[in-house]
């Protein structure tokens, strides 16, 4: 084998290696003790089923209302709610006479509230149930406040305005679901007996049913109630209906008292084909997610979790394996190129490599062992090669960890490149000057693609303790054929064979029978996918009141204190080493995959986590590639786990014709990770989409419907629109992809709708008190109806840059100049466009901003097309083909927590409860203070001492010594900070000379409201 | 829904939460009817908090015999003493079943029998 090629280095970085900070105490608890113990009794037979219809002004006030009471699904009564002050005399002559034609109750608000609400809903332990459930609470509420203690970051709302009912608590958690309890009451629930006793009645916390949280729990995926309905087939889907800015009809109320009956339909069926998992333990309010229903499975069979069954374990350990964890590799290697692809996708990644590595017998063990492995695993690695990682029996052993002092080794590498805000893990070059841990798979792998083998310090492999007692049979999907019994039967695997072979049996049939074999192969994914990676590390979040001090125990030295606001609670089946063995492993059959394609000559264009888009070289003919691409997908089949036939690499349906069915050629054009279109070329040099990205799009609100799409543009196969992806979506990428095919790919055409000249829009809950407040202003003089309430639309615009919009000038302070601050433009929701444009303005200081100051859709995706990929090199913006690995040298090690999966919400709405970050480890302080240092002489103490939170007087006084962990940890952030203000400062100084240079130095003078001679001073 | 009827089921809902079933039986008789079905502590004297759910007559009977279980000594050991009285406890509770599985064995001998009769 020749030398590898090690690039020289070209970053000098922190590198951001997850932490462990867990709980003090020895053993996991279920929560942290609670005054009051909540009943764990399921509900009752009573159902509340409810919807409101609200104003379309920016107070969303409420109307009206509909709802229903079952008593175990039997109807009992259905009747009106609303709102006196929200509707006139004759609305309500309106409301009682369909009331009364239809045999239905009409009651007000409060009497909704206290006579159907509290008395079913609450008193008779009802679950209550609706569609987006948390939006309508809020309507109903009389008021609300911010949530403590376990709901902090959550609202509260009074409802009734009897004080013997208790506030309704709810906590956003994301998009598709939020925590909904009933707070404790007031008073002694205790009867002198259970006083004397020391006994204490169960708080009684409500079950609250949100339809679209149960809807995306059990098929991972979001609906619509009309989707959720048509989806599931409901005798009574929604219907539609659109003037509801009107007065109050006949025709409104009917589609009102329809929602609840379609929310009921959906309800009654979700909870069907929940119970058919035969999950008997798992409630409909308690299934959040597809993790739930893992949980769910793992509970069932009776296994106990690992830091349960090991409380002991040692936390320092802990900190060293969640070092060595990393999530998927999402990379681009060929950039802005269009190049003949064919996509291939590895079969269910993290349920297979749990079966290759037998990650099932640590599930069911007793704990783990571990043992010093280092000879024997160096001898291992000398003789890893293809070969022997294409035997299935070489997979087991990668249950180790290697600590390793890289030398331009490929390893994943998470660093904030190019100045960017936020950290994100690239496989690149790294040279370290001490020791970090990886798991042995990304050892591997780094000999595989490095083609030398990186030298182990030590290394550790795990064993699994004995296998657990009192563990139980189940039944999966409650289909006795699919039993599983996990003391000797692999789950992950055995849950993947069925759903293959059910799939098999669906293709064959039709009718009815091929709709419930979709349903069963469907739940069966969901079991294998919920149960293979995600609650191995889970991670909760939450923020306290106060800093506390926490331990943080890393991999690279001794745990230390650190004050933190920031809470990270370990999910019940917290196991990181399962979780950091899963993805080194995906990462591993990534790196066999890029390994192939190099020794078959080939090329790639973009890998995500599981899937490859092998690329063509450009003098190759076409067959010739594609059997080369054949010769790499059998190499994968040695290692199919399972009783069925094939390989584990599989090559997607986007490769086959739309018509025919038969291969046809695709192609690809990639931007940025995650950013991507593949399409055919027709003929006449037109694309045809078959998968494009909604990554940088989704936050945005379409600038148009599919109705007033261009005409000219074609409309995209109904494949290609699948969960996320939109009309305008597929209209973008078209003009991106014809930019390339034209041979100008820089200028992308922005003008093709004239929706794009109108300011972008992203919508967003007002989900929390801390968003809530930006309304303070808004809000301040306005009646409560008119308000901005909790769970009200927000609108978030983007401000164009200072020289070509408005100012904002804050408060002159003296003498000297008004600093310009950037503008954060929001505004109330409304339909109405001209409504929004009227009623924008800056969050911080409520100052109006006019719409000549807004960043249009064109403005917004200005730059789209070009989105640089800062992990590598040879991929900023104008950049194109091949991107190259960078060579990074670690400067520090920086310590941080849960990493963010909204960066895209976090980045638009400027929030911040980003990950947790627990500073620089000490090894780290004398390289960070002499870089302190360089920083000083460069900007000077002042700017400095700002950025990090000290004075200047503080700032002279420090030494390597004494330099503060919270100072050490904002250095590297200051350091990018400066990068990036002096980067700014230089970009808004060209587009300064530009200006002069097209209109003159005068009159920009005149136009900035500075003297000219100043202006030229600085243009210098 | 009518008042009435309201208040029977919350009063139904509250005695299912403090039974902490929606199906409550009493372990001795069988007994369904929520409305005469309670908790009883096994250990007397509240040295422990195990409970069962039996019916008020029941009730009666077991609560009757504890009054003949040995009385409260401060200096006992805590452990061997709790034992010692669920023990107790338990010991009245099944000599209720005991005594029903003998009427219902008698009864059954009593019914072949009568069969028997009937068929000779």
């Amino acid at each position: 084998m020749s030398a590898p090629v090690v690039p020289p280095i070209s970053d000098e970085l922190p590198i951001a290696l997850r932490a462990f900070v867990g709980p003090k105490f020895r053993t996991v608890s279920d929560g942290p003790p609670a005054k009051r113990k909540k009943s764990k009794l399921a509900a009752s037979p009573w159902t509340v089923i409810f919807d409101t219809e609200t104003t379309t002004d920016p107070g969303q006030a409420l109307r009206f209302g509909t709802y229903q009471v079952r008593n175990a699904g039997a109807l009992h009564e259905a009747g009106i709610f609303f709102d006196p002050d929200g509707v006139s005399n004759s609305e309500v002559a309106t409301l009682r006479a369909y009331a009364d034609a239809n045999g239905l109750r009409l009651l007000t608000r409060d009497q909704f509230i206290d006579e159907i609400f509290f008395a079913i809903g609450w008193q008779l332990r009802a679950s209550i149930v609706g569609f987006n459930l948390p939006f309508d609470i809020s309507r109903i509420a009389i008021a609300h406040g911010s949530a403590r203690t376990e709901m902090r970051g959550g609202f509260s709302f009074t409802l009734s305005r009897q004080k013997i009912y208790p506030h309704v608590q709810v906590k956003h958690l994301s998009r598709r679901m939020a925590f909904i309890r009933f707070a404790a009451t007031a008073g002694q629930l205790d009867s002198r007996g259970q006083r004397k006793r020391g006994l204490k009645t169960s708080h009684r916390a409500g079950h609250f049913v949100d339809v679209k949280t149960l809807g995306g729990a059990l098929f991972a995926r979001s609906f619509s109630l009309a989707g959720l309905s048509t989806f599931l087939k409901v005798e009574n889907p929604k219907l539609e209906f659109d003037e509801f800015s009107g007065p109050v009809t006949a025709d409104m109320i009917a589609y009102a008292v329809r929602d609840v009956q379609t929310t009921w339909e959906c309800y009654s069926e979700l909870c069907v084909r929940l119970a058919s998992l035969g999950l008997p333990e798992l409630h409909p309010e308690h299934a959040y997610s597809e993790a739930s229903i893992g949980k769910a499975y793992i509970r069932a069979m009776g296994i106990t979790p690992f830091l349960k069954s090991q409380p002991n374990f040692p936390r320092k350990m802990l900190g060293t394996i969640m070092g060595t964890y990393y999530g998927g590799r999402s990379e681009i290697r060929i950039r802005r190129e269009i190049r003949q692809v064919i996509l291939c996708d590895f079969l269910s990644m993290y349920p297979t490599v749990c079966t290759l590595m037998g990650l099932w017998r640590f599930v069911i063990a007793s704990g783990m062992t571990w043992r010093e492995a280092t000879v024997e695993t160096r001898q291992f690695l000398e003789t890893a090669d293809l070969g022997s990682l294409q035997s299935q029996a070489t997979w087991p052993r990668l249950a180790t960890l290697v600590r390793i002092s890289p030398q331009g080794d490929i390893f994943p590498v998470r660093a904030a490149y190019s100045g960017e805000p936020q950290v994100t893990i690239g496989a690149n070059h790294l040279t370290t000057d001490y020791p970090l841990w990886f798991t042995l798979a990304d050892c591997i792998a780094a000999k595989l693609l490095t083609g030398k083998a990186p030298k182990i310090i030590e290394s550790i492999a795990f064993e699994p303790g004995p296998i657990q007692t009192g563990m139980q049979p189940i039944d999966i999907s409650g289909n006795p054929d699919y039993r599983v019994d996990p003391a000797n039967t692999d789950f992950f695997k055995r849950a993947i064979e069925l759903r293959q072979s059910v799939k098999e049996r669906r293709d064959a049939a039709s009718g009815t029978l091929r709709d419930a074999l979709d349903t069963e192969q469907h739940a069966l994914k969901i079991a294998a996918n919920a149960t293979s990676y995600g609650i191995w590390v889970e991670v909760n979040v939450a923020t306290l009141a106060a800093k506390m001090m926490a331990t943080v125990n890393n991999a690279v030295g001794a745990p230390f204190s650190f004050a933190t606001d920031k809470a990270e609670e370990p999910g019940p089946f917290f196991h990181p080493l399962l979780a950091t063995l899963i993805t080194g492993a995906a990462r591993l059959m990534l790196a066999l995959a890029e390994t192939l394609i190099a020794k078959h000559g080939l090329d790639w264009a973009f890998c995500d986590t599981d899937s490859m888009a092998i690329a063509k070289p450009h003098d190759m003919p076409a067959s010739d590639f594609s059997d080369r691409v054949a010769t790499i997908v059998d190499w994968f089949a040695p290692l199919n786990p399972y009783g069925l036939g094939g390989s584990i690499l599989k090559v997607e349906a986007e490769n086959a014709s739309l018509k025919t069915g038969e291969p046809e050629r695709i192609y690809c054009w990639a931007i940025s990770a995650k950013r991507y279109a593949l399409f055919n070329i027709a003929p006449d040099r037109k694309s045809i989409m078959r998968k494009v990205s909604a990554h940088g799009l989704g936050h945005l609100l379409p600038p148009y419907r599919e109705a007033d799409a261009p005409s000219d543009l074609p409309t995209p196969h109904k494949s290609v629109l699948r969960e996320g992806t939109e009309r305008w979506h597929c209209d973008l990428w078209h003009q991106i992809v014809a930019a390339a095919i034209a041979g100008s790919p820089d200028q992308v055409r922005r003008d093709y709708h004239p929706a794009l000249r109108n300011p972008a829009i992203s919508r967003y809950g007002a989900t929390s008190p801390e968003l809530l407040r930006w309304f303070n202003g808004y809000n301040a003089g306005r009646s409560p109806r008119d308000q901005v309430k909790p769970f009200g639309f927000l609108l978030s615009l983007s401000a164009k840059p200072a020289l070509d919009g408005e100012r904002i000038v804050l408060k002159k302070r003296g003498r000297r100049r008004a600093a310009l601050k950037p503008v954060k433009p929001i505004a109330p929701f409304d339909r109405d466009f001209e409504n929004v444009a009227a009623s924008v303005f800056d969050r911080e200081t409520g100052a109006p901003v006019p719409v000549s100051a807004l960043k249009s859709y064109a403005d917004a995706l200005a730059t789209y097309h070009i989105q640089p990929e800062s992990k590598f090199l040879n991929g900023d913006y104008l950049d194109h083909g091949t991107t190259l690995r960078r060579h990074v040298r670690m400067i520090a090690a920086q310590h941080i927590g849960k990493e963010s999966n909204d960066w895209e919400r976090q980045a638009v709405l400027g929030l911040n409860d980003a990950q947790p970050d627990y500073g620089i480890d000490d090894a780290d302080r004398d390289k960070l203070f002499a870089e302190l240092a360089r920083l000083i002489l460069r900007v000077g103490a002042a700017k400095v001492a700002k950025a990090l939170g000290t004075t200047p007087a503080r700032l002279k006084s420090f030494s390597a010594r004494s330099l503060p962990r919270s100072i050490a940890g904002r250095l590297s952030a200051a350091v990018r900070l400066f990068d990036k203000l002096n980067l700014d400062r230089k970009n808004k100084l060209d587009r300064l000379r530009e200006a002069v240079a097209r209109e003159g130095l005068r009159p920009v003078a005149r136009r900035l409201g500075i003297d000219a001679s100043n202006l030229r001073r600085k243009l210098r | 829904m009518e008042k009435i009827e309201l208040a029977r089921e919350v009063r139904k809902q509250r005695r299912l939460e403090k039974l902490k079933t929606d199906h409550p039986r009493c372990g001795t008789c069988g007994e369904r009817d929520d409305r005469s079905l309670e908790l009883h502590h096994v250990v007397d004297y509240g040295r422990d908090c195990a409970t069962v759910i039996i019916c008020r007559n029941c009730h009666r009977k077991v609560s009757d015999d504890q009054r003949d279980h040995p009385p409260f000594d401060p200096s006992a050991d805590v452990l061997l003493d709790r034992i010692g009285h669920f023990l107790l406890g338990l010991a009245d509770l099944l000599r209720i079943i005991i005594e029903r599985l003998y009427a219902f064995g008698t009864a059954l001998i009593a019914r072949g029998a009568s069969h028997e009769g009937a068929a000779s």
